[in-house]
C-alpha cells in the first residue's frame, strides 16, 4: 500500500512548484505588498515547515538504506529551521538580514547528501542524473540568501530563488527511476523505463 | 519651469502605471500559464497520464499523475492566491491602506 | 505493510515479551575453543530464545581473514543459526564471528576460535570482534541529556515558573528545549544507525549503503526508533512554533508527547524483553526514566536560567522546585529499586556480574547527588525561605548538575549492558506477548 518513490517525488515536486509561484509572485510584486495580507507572509514558512514535519515521515520509512535514511532527516531538520526562522522574521521576531544565512545553510545541507550519495557518473541513470544535478543546484542555490543578506534590497536575490524551486519541481517531476536521459543509459544501470 | 516638473512628474506617474499593470499581467498569468504547462506536458508525454495508459496501474498512479498535478497547482494559485495580490498591488497604487 | 502496522505494532509493544531479549549462546558445534579432528562441513550456533538473523550473522574467517562460510539459514524457529563451510584444512585456525538481533534489538556479538587439528588460538587473536562499543553508550547518553533539556527543562517551566517571566527567561528556555529535540532525534539516529552497524559489521562507506530496514521493521529498538524519530520531529516543530508564534501553551503538547515518547524505550528496554518482563517492570522503566529527566532538567533550568538571568525569580522557583524534588526523588528511587530487582536475581550479582558493579558505580553516584541536593534543600532552602542571601548556589547547582550528567552516562552504559540472565516466572503470573 505504501507508495513507491517517485510517487512521493512528484508530490514533493508539485508542492514545491506551488512554493515557488508563490515566491515569483512576491518576487514579482515587492515584498511590502504582498505582506500586506499576513496569511500570505506566512505562506512560505508555513510550507517549509509542513514539509519538514513530512520529510520525518518519510525519514523513518527511508531505512532502506543509512545514506536515504540520514538525508531526509537533514532535509527535514533544514526544512524546519529555514520555516521557523523565516516565520520569525516575518513576525518581526528577527530583524537583521543575516537570518537569511539559515535558509543559505538549509540549503547547503540539503545538496550535500545529493552529491555524498551518487556514488555513479552523472550518465549512469536518470536518477543518477538527478541526484547530480538536483544537488549541485541546491549548493549553487545556497549563494542566493547570503547575496540576500550582503545586499537585501536586490529582487534577484528573490527572482534566482523562485527560479531554484521551479528547477528542483521540474527535476522532481523528471525522477522516473532508471529511466533513461535523452536516451542514455549505461550499460550497467540494469532494466528499462517504467 | 513648473510644467517642466510637471510633466517629469507625469511620465513618472506613467511609468510607474504602466509598471504596476504590467505586473498585473504577470501575477495574473502565472496560474494559467501553469495550468498550459501542465495540459502541454500531458500531450507531449501521455503516458505520464495514467486515464490515457491506465494499463498495470495501481491506486498511487491514479492519484498522482504528475502532469495534472501541475495543472492542480496552477489553478490552486490562481484562485487562491493571485486574486488577493492583485487586489492589493491596485490598492497600492491607489495609496489605500493594507487589506490587513 | 509493514510500516503500515506501526501503531498496531506499538499496541503489541505494550505486552511485554515472555521470553525474549539478550539471548544467550547455548552451544556451537565446532565449540568454542575447541579442537576438531576434521574440517566441518557445516557450523551451527544454537541459542536459548529466537534471534533475528541477518546475510552476515554468521562468518567463518580464514587465519588470512577469507571467508569460509556460506549464506545464513536459520531453523527451530529461529533458535538455530548454521551456514556451510567450505575450503577448511587440517593443520589450520579459524575464527567464528557472530552477532544476533535480540528481541529487544540489542545484539549480541561473540567471537570464538577453533583449531582443526591444531589448539584453537587465543580468541584475543581472532579475525575481528564487536558488540557494545562507547559509541554506542556515547549515543544513549547523549539521548538522556537531550531528553533531560526536552522533557526537564520544559516540564519544569510549565509546572514550576510562574506563567509570566522575564523575556530573556522565556528565550533561554525556548533555546534549550528545542535544542534538546533536535538533540535527542539527531542521537536517535545515530544510536540506531550505530547498533544497527554493529549488527552489520560493516562502518564508514559500506554502512552508508546498508539496508537497516529489518532492524527497523523486526525488531522492538527499531520500532521504537521509528516512532521516536518521527514524535521528536514534531516536538522540534511545535517549540519552534511555540517561540516564533508567541504562544508558551503550545509548549504543552510537545512536553507531553515527549512524555509519552519515552514509552517507546521502556517498551524496548530490559524491563520488556527479558523472561521476567511485566508491565510493572515497564511501568517502573518509564517512570524512572521520566522523573530522572524531570529532575535533572529542574537543576539544570535553575543553574543556567534562572539564577544567571532572573535573580528575581530565585526564591520563589528554588522553594517550588525544592518542594517537587523530594517528590520526585522518592519515586526515583522507587521506581529504580523495582527495576533493579527485576534484572538482579540475587544481591550477589551486584558484585559478581559487571552489570551489578556498573550498577554500584551509578547508586553511589546518585547517592552524592541526592546528597547534594540533601544539601539544597536542608541548608539553602530554608535561608531563602527566611528571605536571607545565599552565596555560590548557582556553583553548587552546577556541581549538582555535573554529577547528575555523570549519573546519565553511567545509567547509558547500563542500558546498553547485559544483565545477568533471569527465569521466567511461574506460568500464569508473567504477562506473554509479541517479541
Amino acid at each position: 500500500m505504501l507508495p513507491r518513490a517517485e510517487i512521493a517525488h512528484w508530490l514533493f515536486a508539485a508542492g514545491f512548484l506551488f512554493f515557488a509561484l508563490v515566491l515569483l509572485a512576491e518576487a514579482i510584486v515587492g515584498p511590502e505588498v504582498f505582506r500586506r495580507r499576513r496569511w500570505r507572509a506566512y505562506l512560505w514558512p508555513s510550507l517549509a515547515l509542513f514539509a519538514g514535519v513530512w520529510l520525518w515521515v518519510i525519514a523513518i520509512f527511508s531505512t532502506f538504506s543509512t545514506l536515504h535514511l540520514l538525508a531526509h532527516s537533514a532535509w527535514a531538520e533544514a526544512a524546519t529551521a529555514a520555516g521557523a526562522v523565516q516565520l520569525a522574521v516575518v513576525r518581526g521576531r528577527l530583524r537583521s538580514p543575516y537570518w537569511s544565512l539559515v535558509t543559505a545553510g538549509a540549503l547547503f545541507v540539503s545538496g550535500a547528501p545529493f552529491l555524498v550519495h551518487e556514488q555513479n557518473g552523472w550518465l549512469f541513470s536518470r536518477s543518477a542524473f538527478l541526484h547530480h544535478l538536483i544537488g549541485w543546484t541546491l549548493v549553487a542555490a545556497a549563494l542566493l540568501p547570503v547575496g540576500a543578506a550582503l545586499r537585501p534590497r536586490r529582487a534577484i536575490w528573490a527572482y534566482g530563488f523562485a527560479v531554484t524551486w521551479i528547477a528542483i519541481a521540474v527535476m522532481l517531476f523528471t525522477d522516473r527511476d532508471i529511466a533513461p536521459i535523452f536516451g542514455h543509459l549505461s550499460d550497467l544501470a540494469g532494466g528499462g523505463a517504467r | 519651469m513648473n510644467e517642466l516638473v510637471t510633466s517629469r512628474a507625469d511620465r513618472t506617474a506613467r511609468s510607474r502605471a504602466v509598471r504596476r499593470g504590467f505586473r498585473v499581467l504577470v501575477v495574473e498569468a502565472i496560474g494559467p500559464l501553469t495550468v498550459l504547462a501542465g495540459i502541454v506536458w500531458a500531450f507531449a508525454q501521455p503516458y505520464r497520464v495514467t486515464f490515457f495508459y491506465p494499463e498495470g496501474k495501481g491506486f498511487w498512479d491514479w492519484v498522482v499523475q504528475p502532469p495534472l498535478l501541475v495543472v492542480l497547482v496552477g489553478l490552486l494559485f490562481a484562485i487562491l492566491v493571485a486574486p488577493g495580490i492583485v487586489e492589493d498591488l491596485e490598492a497600492d497604487e491607489r495609496g489605500d491602506a493594507p487589506a490587513g | 505493510m509493514k510500516r503500515a502496522l506501526c501503531a498496531s505494532a506499538l499496541v503489541a509493544l505494550l505486552v511485554p515479551a515472555g521470553a525474549a531479549a539478550h539471548a544467550t549462546l547455548k552451544d556451537a558445534s565446532p565449540a568454542e575453543q575447541s579442537s576438531v579432528e576434521s574440517p566441518p562441513a557445516e557450523i551451527t550456533l544454537r541459542y536459548d530464545q529466537a534471534v533475528t538473523a541477518t546475510r552476515d550473522s554468521l562468518i567463518v574467517l580464514g587465519a588470512d581473514g577469507r571467508r569460509l562460510s556460506g549464506v545464513v539459514t536459520q531453523s527451530g524457529g529461529g533458535t538455530v543459526m548454521r551456514a556451510p563451510l567450505h575450503g577448511l584444512r587440517r593443520g589450520e585456525a579459524y575464527t567464528v564471528r557472530w552477532h544476533e538481533i535480540s528481541a529487544d534489538g540489542h545484539v549480541g556479538n561473540g567471537v570464538y576460535t577453533f583449531g582443526v587439528g591444531v589448539p584453537a588460538p587465543s580468541p584475543t587473536e581472532a579475525v575481528g570482534a564487536s558488540g557494545v562499543t562507547w559509541r554506542d553508550d556515547v549515543a544513549r547518553w547523549t539521548l538522556f541529556v537531550s531528553l533531560a533539556l526536552l522533557i526537564g527543562v520544559v516540564g519544569v517551566r510549565l509546572l514550576i515558573l510562574p506563567a509570566v517571566v522575564d523575556a530573556r527567561v522565556e528565550r533561554r528556555i525556548h533555546l534549550l528545549g528545542t535544542l534538546g529535540a533536535v538533540a535527542a532525534v539527531n542521537a536517535g539516529i545515530v544510536g540506531f544507525v550505530i547498533r544497527c552497524a554493529n549488527a552489520l559489521q560493516v562502518s564508514g562507506v559500506d554502512l552508508l549503503y546498508s539496508d537497516l530496514s529489518p532492524f527497523a521493521e523486526s525488531t522492538r529498538f527499531g520500532i521504537a526508533f521509528l516512532l521516536t524519530t518521527l514524535g521528536y520531529g514534531v516536538c522540534m516543530t511545535i517549540l519552534a512554533l511555540a517561540w516564533v508564534l508567541d504562544e508558551p501553551r503550545l509548549r504543552w503538547p510537545a512536553f507531553l508527547l515527549a512524555l509519552g515518547l519515552v514509552w517507546g524505550y521502556s517498551l524496548s528496554s530490559h524491563q520488556a524483553t527479558e523472561p521476567n518482563a511485566s508491565l510493572v517492570g515497564e511501568v517502573a522503566d518509564w517512570v524512572h526514566l521520566v522523573t530522572a529527566m524531570l529532575w535533572v532538567g529542574g537543576v539544570v533550568t535553575l543553574a543556567v536560567v534562572v539564577w544567571p538571568l532572573a535573580p528575581e525569580l530565585r526564591r520563589v522557583a528554588f522553594l517550588r522546585f525544592s518542594r517537587i524534588a523530594i517528590a520526585l526523588v522518592g519515586v526515583l528511587v522507587a521506581a529504580g529499586t523495582v527495576v533493579a530487582l527485576q534484572r538482579l536475581p540475587s544481591v550477589s550479582d551486584l558484585w559478581e556480574t559487571s552489570y551489578g558493579r556498573i550498577l554500584l558505580v551509578k547508586l553511589g553516584l546518585v547517592a552524592l547527588a541526592l546528597s547534594w541536593g540533601a544539601m539544597h534543600h536542608l541548608v539553602v532552602r530554608p535561608r531563602l525561605e527566611r528571605g536571607q542571601a545565599v552565596r555560590a548556589v548557582r556553583g553548587s547547582l552546577l556541581a549538582e548538575t555535573t554529577v547528575a550528567l555523570a549519573v546519565l552516562l553511567v545509567a547509558a552504559v547500563l542500558v546498553n549492558g547485559a544483565p545477568p540472565p533471569v527465569e521466567a516466572p511461574a506460568r500464569g503470573t508473567a504477562a506473554s506477548g509479541a517479541p
